[in-house]
């Protein structure tokens, strides 16, 4: 049976992602893997390790925080970041993330990478590691480099954010699920409410009918 | 983590031997100590200027702390800001014996290695894509340290070690693109020895000056190199195709 590596955040995106690989491939033959770059929000690692244990997939969890303590200045996610200004950009953070996942991939023996890029991230020009052409270049990066042993996909990477959430809709997912992920870029307790991926998420659910969940 | 600023100025004379300092951009080498990435970092300086190069090493887990050393021999020597980085706890899941914790070192030549099936694995003495790291490590240093500046990221994949599927020049393309795509355009992947083999390497080496007595090349960590492992081996060899004898293995 194929063996598949799931990306996993801990936001809507990847949490729909891990569901449709536990859909497709069974739960014995998913394994999840969280990488912590030493963000503000922790909270998102709690929503994986949730959504994880309650699926009864195994998580992988990794700190690749070092690689971003020359970036203190720059990306406002950082937890060690002294900038105020709007720059959610973590320099290649998910170039390396991909790059590490074939790594681990392929020291535990799986046949795919599953990456959850949605389309509005895509087509944005605010973080060029998420373009098509980007996910385009790093699966033949992973493909060449992993001897064809590996093949990245990023099946969401057309899809908007409503249609992801409509997805895991279609794939069984009930409120209570939906509601332990976690998108909001501050630090809180609780989302903010306020910052483009809280209000994006909040429409994505109420365009699904789903109502009460920040 | 910074070292010999100071040795900079006596080095500025040399470099006019190597020639301009008037490329554009900038260049973060990867560099291990070994023969191939310091090679490369000769051949940045000589493309770049030695002002306009870093380098960084990424520890896994190796055994040799006497390559460590070289690399920062050979940066102190110009004056080369080093960063180091220990991602030896994210790479727990190598059981490949180059990482500390497993002893046996195979006293079989690389090719040898390769045709057994051993490296594939990831049993050998290999991380599987862990080039693929090494170079996105190296995008997001550059990315810190050289704000919206084109930066050429310098791998020093070679040749040799063709049977390692991250270090073909199908994998640099693809990868160089990947890290342009993802870095607006700024950063690319260099690797300037991908299709030379190894007594090339040191003859261009050769003539940029490095100092090969001051690099290192074992598996094992002792005060002299084994003579036996595949990385000894591969390097011994190299030097007597040129007709030299290696300057580690003079008395």
């Amino acid at each position: 049976m194929m063996k598949i590596l799931v990306l996993m955040s801990g936001g809507v995106d990847s949490t729909v992602l891990l569901y449709q690989a536990v859909d497709r491939v069974g739960v014995n033959n998913v394994i999840a893997l969280n990488l912590f770059y030493g963000q503000k929000h922790k909270v998102e690692i709690d929503s994986a390790r949730w959504q994880c244990e309650h699926l009864g997939v195994e998580l992988i969890e990794a700190d690749l925080s070092k690689v971003f303590v020359y970036n203190k200045n720059c990306s406002s996610l950082l937890a060690e970041s002294k900038n105020n200004e709007i720059s959610t950009y973590v320099p290649y953070r998910n170039g390396l993330f991909l790059s590490y996942a074939c790594v681990v991939a392929m020291q535990i023996g799986c046949d795919e990478l599953h990456y959850g890029a949605n389309s509005n991230d895509c087509a944005s020009n605010i973080y060029p590691d998420c373009t098509e052409e980007f996910v385009n270049a790093q699966s033949w990066a992973i493909y060449q480099g992993s001897g064809k042993k590996i093949k990245m996909r990023a099946p969401f990477n057309l899809l908007k954010k409503n249609e992801i959430v409509k997805k895991g809709i279609k794939l069984g997912m009930t409120k209570e699920e939906f509601s332990h992920t976690w998108s909001c870029y501050t630090g809180g307790e609780k989302p903010c409410g306020v910052c483009s991926t809280c209000i994006e998420r909040k429409n994505a659910f109420s365009e699904n009918g789903i109502i009460g969940i920040d | 983590m910074r070292n010999g600023i100071n040795s900079r100025n006596i080095l500025k004379k040399k470099w006019s031997l190597y020639g301009k300092e008037d490329m554009m951009g900038k260049a973060l080498v990867l560099l291990s100590g070994g023969v191939d990435s310091t090679t490369c970092l000769h051949m940045a300086i000589k493309k770049y200027g030695a002002s306009n190069v870093s380098a960084f090493n990424v520890s896994y887990g190796q055994k040799a702390q006497k390559e460590i050393d070289c690399a920062k021999y050979t940066c102190n020597k110009f004056g080369i800001q080093f960063y180091e980085m220990d991602l030896s706890q994210v790479f727990q899941f190598s059981n490949c014996y180059i990482v500390s914790g497993k002893d046996e070192i195979i006293n079989k030549d690389n090719e040898e290695q390769s045709k057994s099936g051993e490296w594939s694995s990831g049993n050998g003495g290999y991380v599987p894509f862990r080039n693929g790291v090494f170079a996105s490590v190296g995008a997001a240093i550059a990315w810190s340290i050289y704000p919206n500046e084109e930066v050429e990221i310098v791998l020093g994949s070679q040749y040799n070690d063709i049977f390692n599927a991250d270090t073909t020049p199908e994998f640099c393309r693809k990868m160089s693109d990947a890290m342009q795509q993802g870095t607006f355009g700024k950063i690319t992947l260099w690797a300037p020895i991908s299709e030379m083999s190894k007594d090339e390497v040191i003859r261009t080496g050769l003539s940029l000056g490095v100092e090969y007595d001051h690099t290192w090349s074992c598996y094992r960590n002792s005060e002299k190199p084994c003579h036996k492992c595949g990385s000894c081996i591969d390097r011994e060899n190299s030097f007597r195709k040129l007709g030299l004898v290696d300057p580690l293995c003079k008395e």
